[in-house]
């Protein structure tokens, strides 16, 4: 993932490729949002979605990520507050095995609130991202991504202002919006530190 | 997981994956699951795979 990505941000412009030049590489862009100060850089993920038919009919996966929600929020790690999480399952009995399973508390805690049931974030009906966050990946011209559990990623479906569109697996989702970047290898760098 | 499968009795869909001689695949695919590898897809295309570690 870290090799691709770094990859592709250099890459000419195309199917895995930005375009960037070399010393745009580093580019990061200060905005401060609910009195805290953040910084985007290339890869800073803005929107994570558990969201579409495919991935939220596999009980597995979804609990998965509810119970990763779970052991983040009891370690008091929290997800940065500009980033837009949602969770939109394709079918109501989602929420009713949550609810029964006592783990819709640690997706609220975690953001991933319940917010409809459908298509949504997968077909580009997340709605606007703060703006502060959109001000920011203007002002730099940012490739922000967002990371979905959804069908379809083309460039310009999820939303106007994510460069690069992950598809992902639910737990992968809530890994990514802890993490904050698709920038990382998972496998040698840590997710977040305890709060 | 019994009411499917009293469900399935009842409409005649109740099968035995090797065991009814009446069951006929038309193709039949394998997958070793040991090759199966954590991954997401993009960052533009769902047929872009990329490893994740």
């Amino acid at each position: 993932m870290k090799t691709d990505w770094n990859a592709c941000l250099t890459n000419p412009v195309g199917f895995k490729g930005f375009g960037l030049a070399q010393e745009r590489l580093q580019d990061s862009s200060k905005f401060s949002f609910k009195g805290e100060e953040f910084n985007l850089n290339h890869g800073s993920v803005v929107i994570a979605a558990i969201t579409s038919c495919t991935n939220t009919s596999n009980p597995g996966v979804m609990l998965a990520a509810a119970i990763l929600c779970k052991n983040a929020h009891e370690r008091g790690i929290k997800i940065k507050p500009y980033i837009k999480t949602s969770l939109s399952p394709g079918s109501q009995a989602v929420s009713r095995y949550y609810e029964l399973s006592g783990l819709t508390k640690y997706l609220d805690a975690m953001g991933f609130y319940h917010v409809g049931y459908g298509c949504m974030t997968c077909i580009g009906n997340s709605g606007d991202i703060h703006k502060e966050v959109e001000e920011a990946i203007k002002e730099k011209d940012i490739c922000a991504a967002s990371v979905l559990s959804g069908n379809r990623n083309f460039e310009g479906r999820v939303h106007p202002f994510t460069k690069a569109n992950f598809l992902a697996s639910p737990p992968l989702v809530v890994a990514f919006a802890i993490a904050g970047t698709v920038d990382i290898d998972f496998e040698t760098e840590p997710l977040a530190h305890d709060g | 997981m019994k009411v499917v499968a009293e469900y399935l009795k009842a409409v005649g869909l109740f099968k035995v994956y090797d065991k009814d001689p009446d069951l006929y695949y038309s193709s039949v695919l394998e997958l070793d699951l040991s090759t199966v590898e954590p991954c997401v897809s993009g960052p533009k295309r769902p047929q872009d795979y990329v490893k994740l570690s």
